[in-house]
């Protein structure tokens, strides 16, 4: 008896001293670890660091080479233009310089039939030289001649010569006969298929260029072209979808950072972002739309300058064989323009494509004036027409992408923190919320508790542990030394258990105040959110009333004009 | 857009008449549906407008009356091409939010808050609940959302 007493005396303190020791090795084992998730955690942020700045170094050397690409190959087109159409420039600087020495008469008719005729030689094909020789031909009254050199403009190119010699006959005074041009001009025409130039008949109406009768006439056709594109379902749908996706074009993405707490916490977030992307469109459209329309258009101090404006853009903008060379100027403009950016020129270059489409309809030549006035060459007066005239369809439109997101806006917001899913309409179930994430820590709480405690394993291992102490009276060392191992054993384990129960109580409690801030942040993040939707939503009200007070012929400039119109 | 001022006849009612007249001499089927997107008159808007129909009346009749209006509303399109339900905004008070007619199996009922719609009338809850609409009429292929002043708004599903 005294032998089993002193053995079970120093097999305790050994067992104490061992657990002692493997505490201290666990918890300098945690610090250690501590210490190197710490250091990960920074290296990985440089780490992260580095390839964002490594990836912004990329983007900007591949802008500025292209940036330099474009300024060199720009050089290399404009060069080929001035090669293969720089006699075109000569042409038209003859016909505004002409027509300014004969109203100044300051040069002899014969220097004037000269010019003319050698231009003629100079550039064979090109419609404007003829057109030319019978400006020269008319001005020092060459009946014969300006009729056969009328008639070889109009082979060449009889849409642009009836429009030039409309301006023309107009600058000079001349009312019959420009309408008569204009009338001829119109018979070549349908309303499918339309040359860029028309746009100019359009910036003749808005200017005020065309006399009284003239722009009734013209104003009666627009509306006659209208009306016959729209029997067609096709036109109707095509003119739809330009409006919509011209609409789209005023979609911003709101940042993240405007709802942090919503954009990290909820996957319903990227249908939220598009939905306020979309309603935010309406303040972007009313504040481009009111800096248009807002002020007075300063038009030309004289007729005759305003005429020479768009016969100079008549003969500068429109010629079919320059068409493929302009565009790859455009292009690298776009590139230049937005600092070698290719994607952000592409877009762009893409929706102004269409503008300089060969042929339009008159939907399109509407709509390229009203959204793409660099490339389609229309004025202000002109861009404030075609909305106007195109208000139908605009409203129409504005309604349709309207009711899409309003269709697409998510109603019940979902909520994720960690495991816990909740989710809201408006913000206002705090209450139910926060006791829906107190129940879900109990059940974590409780299931860790279930997993962490002692099992029946456990207990026979004790059982055993005594028994073999018991035992050692018969068995000896044998026994003594089955019962140890057991017991250390339970030992151990009963420590680690207590050990990992105490950590998840303390998890779990340090959790509960966590997770309420973050829900609490996120239910303001929902109501901030659907106030910034509402009050952007509302706005689409403001677009509206804005498109209905609009009317085509509040936009057209009748100031040249000397003469009253008398309504009857 | 003309308004009605003092009464007198609805400015609308000639264009939509001559519209109809136009239609229904067109086969071309992408013409048809272009037809619905016309706006809707305001009787028709003010009959479906109306569903929220208390304790006492007959419901069949109801029913019956609505389709009638919606054919005459749209006479000039096949009984396949028509909605196949409406979904407005309930003002029959809390709990209830929105109504649906079903108009396959010609049934009014009323929802309450959180509780689901059909399949394929949830899409068009979102619009209903939006003031500016007065009904949405649900199709196979797109939604369209009739305002109280009868013009549609288009969303392609």
């Amino acid at each position: 008896m005294s032998d089993q007493r002193i053995i079970s005396q120093a097999n305790l303190v050994y067992i104490e001293q061992n657990l002692a020791m493997l505490r201290q090795h666990a918890q300098a084992m945690s610090h250690q670890l501590n210490a190197v998730e710490q250091e990960v955690e920074v290296t990985r942020g440089e780490l992260e660091k580095l390839i964002s700045e490594f990836l912004a170094f990329v983007r900007e050397d591949r802008k500025m080479k292209q940036l330099q690409l474009a300024e060199t190959r720009i050089v290399k087109i404009r060069q080929q233009i001035e090669k293969e159409f720089g006699h075109h420039d000569e042409v038209r600087r003859h016909v505004l310089g002409i027509l300014q020495a004969a109203d100044v008469q300051l040069i002899r008719r014969e220097t004037m039939k000269t010019a003319s005729e050698e231009l003629m030689m100079a550039a064979p094909r090109y419609w404007l030289a003829p057109a030319l020789v019978a400006l020269a031909a008319w001005i020092h009254d060459d009946p014969t001649l300006a009729n056969r050199a009328v008639a070889e403009a109009l082979r060449r190119h009889p849409d642009k010569t009836c429009l030039f010699f409309a301006l023309i006959c107009r600058r000079a005074g001349r009312y019959a006969a420009s309408l008569a041009w204009l009338e001829h001009y119109f018979s070549l025409q349908t309303p499918k298929a339309l040359e860029r130039e028309a746009v100019v008949l359009v910036d003749g109406v808005t200017n005020g260029v065309f006399g009284i009768e003239a722009r009734a006439r013209t104003q009666e056709v627009f509306r006659h072209w209208l009306d016959t594109l729209s029997q067609d379902p096709k036109f109707r749908q095509k003119q739809l979808s330009g409006w919509m996706k011209a609409f789209q074009s005023y979609v911003r993405q709101p940042s993240d950072q405007q709802f942090p707490y919503l954009s990290r916490y909820s996957p319903t977030w990227p249908q939220l972002q598009k939905a306020l992307a979309q309603a935010y469109l309406h303040q972007e459209v009313l504040a481009d739309f009111q800096r248009l329309f807002e002020g007075p258009i300063e038009p030309a101090p004289t007729l005759v300058e305003q005429v020479d404006a768009l016969l100079e853009k008549l003969v500068s903008h429109f010629d079919e064989e320059e068409l493929s060379l302009r565009r790859e100027e455009r292009r690298l403009q776009l590139i230049i323009d937005h600092e070698g950016d290719v994607d952000i020129a592409k877009s762009r270059f893409d929706q102004e494509s269409q503008a300089m489409q060969h042929r339009v309809d008159f939907g399109e030549l509407l709509s390229n004036a009203a959204f793409h006035p660099e490339s389609s060459h229309a004025s202000i007066a002109t861009r404030r027409f075609s909305i106007a005239l195109s208000r139908d369809w605009a409203q129409r439109a504005h309604a349709n992408v309207t009711a899409g997101y309003r269709a697409q806006c998510p109603r019940s917001i979902e909520v994720h923190i960690d495991d816990w899913v909740g989710s809201t309409t408006d913000g206002s179930n705090e209450g139910e919320l926060i006791e829906s994430i107190h129940q879900h820590l109990d059940s974590i709480l409780a299931d860790h508790l279930r997993k962490n405690r002692l099992k029946v394993v456990d207990w026979v291992c004790t059982a055993v542990g005594f028994a073999s102490l018991v035992s050692t009276i018969w068995d000896g060392l044998v026994g003594v030394a089955i019962g140890g191992a057991a017991l250390i054993g339970f030992g151990i384990r009963f420590a680690r258990i207590r050990q990992r129960r105490k950590s998840v109580i303390q998890q779990v409690e340090q959790a509960r105040p966590e997770y309420e801030h973050a829900l609490r942040a996120i239910l303001a993040d929902v109501v901030e959110y659907r106030r910034a939707y509402e009050s952007a939503d509302k706005q689409a009200d403001q677009v509206s009333e804005f498109l209905e007070s609009l009317s085509s012929t509040d936009f057209i400039y009748s100031g040249f004009d000397r003469n009253r119109v008398i309504l009857t | 857009m003309p308004r009605v001022i003092l009464g007198g006849e609805d400015p609308w009612a000639r264009k939509r008449e001559s519209t109809q007249a136009n239609y229904a001499a067109i086969s071309n089927p992408s013409t048809v549906f272009h037809r619905l997107d016309d706006r809707r008159s305001t009787e028709y808007v003010r009959a479906l407008s109306e569903l929220d129909l208390g304790p006492g009346v007959n419901l069949a009749e109801v029913v019956q009356s609505i389709i009638e209006k919606i054919r005459a509303e749209l006479p000039d399109i096949e009984l396949s091409h028509l909605p196949s339900g409406i979904v407005a905004k309930c003002y029959l008070g809390a709990p209830y939010e929105v109504h649906t007619l079903d108009l396959s199996g010609n049934i009014i009922r009323h929802y309450k808050t959180f509780e689901p719609l059909p399949e394929h009338l949830e899409v068009a809850r979102s619009l209903a609940l939006h003031p500016k609409y007065a009904f949405i009429e649900v199709y196979a292929d797109a939604l369209r959302a009739v305002m109280k002043s009868g013009e549609v708004a288009v969303v392609k599903r």
